[in-house]
């Protein structure tokens, strides 16, 4: 019986044999490849994927992925031929030095290939990636392109592929709102063996080709061209906007230049994400900050921000200093980001999240919610300001005394908001301990991020008496403290996140830019409290003493506070703020100007918010 | 030991298929070839020394009987056991699986020598099993069986770990348990099938395991360059035109995708003389296994023989793109210092059978009268007359 069963298993072990041989009879007998049609190259490659669009409020587009046509060239068909260089150069008009870099950069990376790889490997690998398509030139013409792809056999080597530009079509307007994109091989190493081993660039590529297949493919630097985002809505919304490249297989006969693909993955095109800007309102805020001028008649670096009090939802972020994100893009123009590196003006910086800049007093605001909330004063209490507070303490002069030698007399709070009166918050911060300042200028968003969504965000500096490194407060401190001087530095979006919670009732926003933020929270502020502050922030504008009142500001429906932030006191410069909102009453709309080196915030802020606000008043219709 | 008896058709047989083993590699380091640049003349040498290694290991373990692996058979199992347990708990990584055990310029895969030990372990059971008609009979070697299915699996090595049960039945059956305890047993692992796959795989194997299944368009990039290199192989092998290149990159290739290195160098004649060689291994091991008296170098024989066919058929079967992507082996073929070494190792125990094929007058073989001596017909066409006695 065994031997048997032994001829049996031994017939199992031979029937699939015959299978196998049947096989291989239809494949290389009956249905041979190696055909004319049939022997072609290879080589993997990305299939690129549109990144998502960013639009504003309206469906505008604020940037977008465009198809362009790219070159590539395959190094040793290219060569063979001497006069494909010639006529490469006719066709598209570039002069010979281009060329000659393009094919240099190419040699660059397949010498830093091969120096990744161990000695003996280096001569397969130099002439299997002088087979390899690479990138020559990106954006070529239709007419170019069309050309070499109908008559390849001119043009051995080359090969037009569609590649992908992002193109930002607003330019410098809104510049740090939409931010830009990078090469990912500019990227630091580190940086970028994350993201490869996160799978940014190869995501499900290992099931389809192989580990090893994809560690290749990086190696080859095919993820170097990948964009990355390096800045604004670009980069912290990058999970929703980019695309997922597919992976395609290239075939190519290298005798009549006639090509093929074979997709193994398709590209995922990247989601839209739609902001809260009104890229309208933006180009306005644009060029009234472009006008704006100093005190000394310079022109000056102006930064603004318009929300919404109720949500926190940004309509406008601009700065005068911009840049082109286009610049970026490549084909990159280096000469235009080397001005911006150089700039001393500094374009790049967002200065409305990352500058870290003092305030003035406009934290009077703060220290007044303070004082009422605790009850350390009433609405009705009144101090006397004598033009100087502590005469042994030359610091605590109010401004009237240096400026005019004058005094402001009796004030209560919300004229003491009105007239920016130093004495009466020496006085205030008196009567009341420092850390209910801070403790109340913190839960208003001072010195932590206020959670925008834009990177890099710069949380400020709120001194805390209590901290160790106070130790040698001393009363001078605590005094500049509450006039917002001092060691206390903010951002712009810090100071929107104030002046919201007191145009909508006392709720505390998070600014944010792509709709559907974290819904407000109510800070719990007294009613007569708000009343007292709004009271005081409406006569700046429209009160007979009120900083801002000898401004254009005061034709318009506004409330709002003046500050003017020492940064030099021997050369007496300051920063000029307003920190704002219209209508007085019930607002739709949050302002906060910067000029730096401005001066005084009444003689140059307040007329530029002037404009903003006459500017979307004049366009939403009252209510 | 007598040499005439040795089975000299096998051996050549072997011989024959690690020189294609070597000649693959050698097209494939050569400078020109670039689809797979990391093979270099050192993978040429290394594989050959390998070779000759193997080759005098397999020689020398001639010298002693194949009984001495029967009474070894219990611990040698154990140990490679705990080599198995051993690399799950502390092994590195090595590709996403621990499989390996690095030990200087080469590293190890105990679970290539486990399918050695697995088959003496069952041989021996066999061997001495009183009655194999009732279930709990069957329990011991379905245990032996299962652990080393569970701990290859967990490595995860899916192609070895579904190895074990085939071998194990083809063992039962051949040591005579009854058919339809087999048939259940065989009923029983068609229906867990389907559980494993959905439960006990990640998707990444699961999509290996079926994407041969689909049309020709939607094999997986691996298995549709191999079989573009088949088909580029023709009758007699691949000759390039100017300009062209070897540019079917096949990551791999030098081990699991060995088969079509051959099949596209030598064309049609040189696939089929692989196929060929490996149907002359299976018919002289047969013919030992027939021709013994005793049982447990027959299940021996047949253990190690039924592993290697399932290797040559899932191999050959990815390379044609007919079996799923598994990462096994082909036998003696391809690039790899503990496979070959498996094969060699157990090509020596089917010739030492083969050398030692007097009977043991023990056993059952004795009770039924199958004693029988014959004398060894050195005729090179005598496997035709497979089973003539």
């Amino acid at each position: 019986m065994e031997r048997s069963r032994v001829l049996i298993v031994a017939s199992l072990l031979l029937l699939p044999l015959a299978g196998l041989e049947a096989r291989i009879l239809w494949l290389q007998v009956l249905h041979p490849g190696g055909a004319a049609g049939d022997l072609v190259n290879r080589s993997i490659d990305l299939a690129p994927a549109p990144r998502g669009r960013i639009l504003d409020r309206a469906g505008r587009v604020l940037a977008e992925d465009v198809w362009s046509f790219d070159l590539h060239v395959v190094i040793e068909e290219f060569e063979k031929r001497p006069s494909a260089r010639a006529d490469l150069l006719v066709l598209l008009g570039r002069p010979p030095a281009e060329l000659d870099a393009a094919l240099e950069e190419i040699y660059r990376r397949i010498e830093k290939l091969m120096s990744q790889r161990p000695e003996r490997e280096r001569p397969k690998i130099f002439s299997r990636e002088r087979k390899t398509p690479y990138p020559l030139f990106k954006s070529i013409t239709k007419e170019a392109a069309y050309a070499i792809e109908t008559r390849g056999e001119n043009f051995p080597g080359l090969v037009v592929r569609e590649g992908l530009r992002r193109h930002y079509p607003y330019r410098d307007v809104g510049a740090h709102v939409v931010g830009y994109l990078g090469r990912a091989s500019g990227l630091k190493r580190e940086q970028f063996q994350e993201l490869l081993e996160k799978g940014y660039f190869s995501e499900g590529f290992d099931e389809l080709i192989g580990e090893e297949e994809v560690e290749l493919l990086a190696r080859r630097g095919l993820f170097d061209g990948t964009m990355t985002p390096r800045d604004g809505v670009e980069r912290t919304h990058d999970d929703r906007l980019r695309g997922h490249p597919g992976l395609i297989i290239l075939e190519r006969d290298p005798a009549t230049g006639k090509k093929n693909w074979v997709g193994l993955a398709p590209p995922r095109q990247g989601e839209d994400v739609t902001l809260s800007i009104d890229i309208e309102l933006q180009k306005d805020l644009a060029a009234i900050l472009g006008e704006a001028r100093g005190e000394d008649g310079q022109a000056k670096v102006a930064s603004a921000i318009v929300a919404d009090p109720e949500t926190g939802a940004i309509l406008a972020l601009q700065s005068s200093a911009s840049f082109d994100p286009n610049a970026f893009i490549p084909p990159t123009r280096s000469d235009q980001v080397d001005a911006y590196l150089k700039s001393p003006q500094n374009p790049l910086l967002n200065r409305l999240v990352k500058s870290d800049i003092v305030l003035g007093s406009i934290f009077k605001i703060a220290t007044s919610i303070a004082a009422l909330e605790k009850g350390h004063v009433r609405p009705q209490d009144s101090f006397l300001c004598a033009g100087r507070y502590r005469p042994e303490l030359p610091g605590t002069n109010c401004w009237i005394w240096n400026k005019h030698g004058g005094m402001h007399g009796e004030v209560k709070l919300a004229e003491a908001l009105e007239q920016s009166c130093n004495c009466y918050f020496y006085a205030l911060g008196d009567r009341m301990p420092l850390r209910d300042v801070a403790e109340w200028a913190s839960r208003l968003g001072f010195g932590e991020r206020t959670g925008i969504d834009l990177p890099a965000e710069w949380g400020g500096k709120l001194p805390r008496p209590d901290e160790k490194r106070y130790a040698r407060w001393r009363p001078g401190d605590s005094y500049s403290l509450y006039i917002g001087q001092h060691e206390l530095t903010v951002t712009p979006v810090q100071v929107l996140k104030m002046i919201c919670a007191v145009a909508n009732g006392g709720s505390a926003v998070t600014p944010a830019l792509a709709m559907g933020g974290p819904p407000p929270r109510s800070l719990g502020l007294k009613p007569s409290t708000l009343a007292t502050v709004r009271e005081g922030l409406k006569a700046v504008v429209h009160g007979e003493r009120g900083t801002a009142h000898q401004t254009d500001l005061r034709n318009v429906d506004a409330a709002g506070k003046t500050g003017s932030a020492t940064f030099n006191a021997r050369e007496h410069k300051s920063h000029a703020w307003f920190a704002g909102y219209a209508p007085a009453d019930k607002p739709r709309f949050a302002i906060v100007v910067l000029v730096e080196d401005g001066g005084s915030g009444g003689h140059t802020a307040a007329p530029l918010a002037a404009k903003i606000a006459a500017r979307v008043m004049a366009e939403a219709p009252p209510k | 030991m007598k040499l005439r008896r040795l089975d000299w058709p096998l051996l050549g047989a072997a011989l024959l298929l690690s020189g294609f083993g070597l000649y693959s590699l050698a097209t494939l380091a050569a400078p020109a070839n670039l689809s797979s640049v990391s093979v270099t003349s050192a993978h040429v040498i290394k594989q050959a020394i390998f070779f000759a290694a193997s080759l005098g290991i397999a020689i020398l373990l001639l010298v002693p009987g194949y009984p001495v692996t029967r009474r070894f058979a219990y611990p040698l199992y154990a140990a490679c056991a705990a080599a198995l347990v051993g690399l799950l708990l502390f092994g590195p990584y090595t590709r996403g699986a621990r499989g390996w055990i690095p030990l200087g310029p080469i590293s190890l895969q105990p679970a290539e020598f486990m399918k050695l030990a697995f088959v003496f372990a069952i041989a021996r059971w066999l061997s001495f099993a009183k009655d194999l008609g009732s279930w709990r009979a069957l329990a011991a070697p379905l245990l032996l069986a299962a652990v080393p299915t569970g701990l290859v699996f967990i490595q995860p090595d899916l192609g070895n770990a579904m190895l074990f049960f085939p071998v194990l039945l083809a063992m039962l059956f051949v040591g005579g348990a009854p058919r339809r305890k087999l048939a259940a047993l065989v009923i029983v692992a068609i229906v867990a099938v389907p559980f494993v796959y959905q439960f006990g795989m990640k998707p990444y194997q699961r999509d290996r395991l079926t994407g041969f299944l689909r049309t020709e368009k939607d094999l997986s990039y691996q298995q549709l360059q191999s079989v573009a290199a088949v088909r580029s192989g023709a009758f007699s092998g691949r000759d390039l035109p100017e300009g062209f290149n070897h540019s079917i990159h096949i990551p791999d290739r030098h081990t699991d995708f060995v088969y079509s290195i051959v099949a596209e160098e030598l064309g049609f004649l040189g696939s089929s003389a692989v196929l060929l060689l490996f149907g002359i291994f299976f018919l002289q091991a047969g013919r030992i296994a027939l021709r013994t008296a005793d049982p447990y170098g027959r299940l021996v024989v047949v253990g190690l023989t039924v592993f290697c066919g399932l290797q040559v058929f899932i191999n050959v079967g990815m390379n044609i793109g007919v079996a799923p992507i598994t990462g096994l082996t082909l036998p003696f073929v391809s690039y790899g210092g503990s496979s070959l070494l498996t094969c060699f190792l157990s090509l020596a125990a089917i010739l030492n059978v083969g050398v030692r094929w007097v009977p043991t007058f023990s056993g059952r073989d004795m009770d039924r009268g199958h004693v029988s001596i014959r004398g060894f017909n050195p005729s090179p066409f005598y496997w035709f007359r497979l089973g003539a006695r």
